[in-house]
């Protein structure tokens, strides 16, 4: 009898024992568990590449359309290279404005954004009144967002390769020197970006409550010169067929 | 006495194994209800993820064997009537700079993660999303720093490009992202990388102000893809300038 409880111990202890070195063997690699954010970055991702190749499929419907237009086209009469060159010239018209190399003219909003001008309280930080270039910045990204079409500061087109630089006193945008004010020029949908740039949660509320001078105007008439500057790309090259990853 | 002892051994270890149970059951609970998750789980994701990026390779070549089919006849053409010839280089142009074209160049790649979990409760919101003016900034800092073409998660950076936060995701042209975040740019790799590592630049400020992990690494040739979304003006007409450039 007594022999046989200290088997039973012994089994026992031999179960148990195992147990805790399978747990201690698992917690030791540090990545067994992930947040649940984890798991919902991996959905947003995926549902992300779906949102793309179905964007992707619309531009080869689109090529296939064309392609056929062209396939189909009797080379012996001149009616087809009239269809092309028109073709091609609203395709340029197309590009050359999104490139932001065609001046351009629509309604839109105005916004105009300038240094604080109210005492500063005991020991406040200047800077709290000073428009910095992520002011800019945000204010840009915020048009953006509720579809603008173009947009300038201060005259300078904003495109793809524009960047907005804050260097002391004066902001550099596109290579160019601008002081305050800041005047935004955006043509899109007035009534929306500035009613999300007025919202109480909206940018411009808060640079306002900061103390920094901000005003939106809807305008109907806004002309957005096209950029200044020739772009010469030197270290990027048109993907070629062969060269995919 | 003697006749119990093992009974009592057998009591220890049986309170022992309650204990250890109900000490397990209680953190598996927890992790039910927000806390973490098994990385088992991860891995379903990984595959799935896999695979629909799988299926975006396989659409991308088959819109580049048709946009390849449609540039020969271009080409065909453009050799026989000048005209043309100046119509397909100018869109070729205007295309490059607005972004609509996959692209290839030497460049760095910005690698941006979230701090590792450590506490339970922190996880379930991330630091990068959170501070998405971040990427807007470190964006901007690139093109400062001199690169022609830039991409966050395969979605170009063109000038009308946003990057928004709605709801628990970062949005970027429309398409909701999430991290980790890989940042590519197209341009001098030393000047791009020199400039971003630059001491309490925007890379440190990421590394220690927000415990983010974040990596540069200069790359020989990368491939950034085109702006895949929609160019439609509504609202801005173009305007016909008087002096041709």
């Amino acid at each position: 009898m007594k022999k046989n409880m200290i088997w039973i111990t012994f089994v026992i202890c031999m179960i148990i024992g195992i147990g805790f070195a399978c747990q201690m063997k698992i917690s030791d690699g540090e990545r067994l568990y992930v947040s649940p954010k984890t798991i919902e970055d991996y959905e947003t991702t995926i549902c992300s590449e779906k949102e793309e190749i179905g964007k992707l499929q619309l531009m080869i419907e689109e090529t296939k359309t064309k392609l056929a237009a062209y396939e189909k086209a009797d080379p012996s009469d001149g009616k087809s290279d009239e269809d092309m060159k028109q073709n091609l010239e609203r395709d340029v018209e197309k590009y050359k404005m999104a490139s932001g190399q065609q001046k351009v003219k629509g309604a839109g909003v105005e916004v105009l954004i300038d240094d604080g001008t109210r005492e500063l309280f005991a020991g406040e930080d200047i800077n709290n009144l000073l428009v910095h270039d992520s002011d800019i910045l945000m204010i840009i990204n915020e048009l953006n967002r509720c579809g603008a079409e173009a947009v300038s500061v201060n005259g300078q087109r904003i495109t793809a390769n524009t960047a907005i630089y804050c260097s002391g006193y004066t902001v550099r945008i596109n290579g160019e020197v601008y002081a305050r004010p800041f005047r935004i020029k955006a043509i899109g949908d007035g009534k929306r970006m500035a009613a999300a740039l007025v919202d109480p949660d909206g940018y411009g509320t808060s640079l306002k409550n900061w103390g920094v001078q901000f005003e939106v105007r809807l305008k109907d008439d806004i002309t957005i010169d096209a950029v200044s500057r020739e772009y010469n790309y030197k270290y990027m090259n048109k993907l070629q067929k062969e060269g995919t990853n | 006495m003697k006749k119990y002892s093992g009974l009592i051994v057998l009591g220890i270890l049986a309170l022992f194994i309650g204990l250890i149970l109900s000490i397990q059951l209680r953190m598996t609970a927890g992790g039910d209800q927000g806390g973490l998750v098994p990385l088992a789980k991860v891995r379903g994701y990984e595959a799935q993820l896999k695979t629909v990026k799988d299926e975006k390779e396989i659409v991308v070549q088959q819109l580049m064997e048709l946009e390849e089919r449609m540039n020969s006849i271009e080409g065909d053409k453009a050799k026989e009537d000048d005209f043309i010839n100046g119509l397909v280089s100018d869109l070729e142009k205007y295309k490059m700079s607005s972004g609509v074209l996959d692209v290839q160049g030497p460049g760095v790649l910005v690698t941006i993660k979230d701090p590792v979990v450590t506490d339970e409760y922190e996880q379930d919101f991330s630091t990068i999303m959170y501070n998405y003016e971040l990427l807007l900034s470190l964006v901007n800092k690139l093109k400062e720093a001199g690169a022609e073409a830039v991409s966050i998660n395969e979605q170009r950076i063109v000038g009308t490009t946003e990057i928004s936060m709605a709801g628990s995701n970062v949005n970027i042209n429309g398409t909701p992202t999430a991290p980790p975040y890989y940042v590519k740019a197209i341009g001098n790799p030393d000047t791009i990388h020199d400039a971003i590592n630059i001491r309490s630049g925007i890379i440190d400020t990421m590394k220690l102000k927000y415990n983010l992990i974040v990596t540069t690494e200069k790359k020989q040739s990368m491939v950034i893809p085109r702006y895949t979304g929609t160019i439609n003006f509504k609202y801005a007409k173009p305007v016909a300038e008087e002096k041709s450039e």
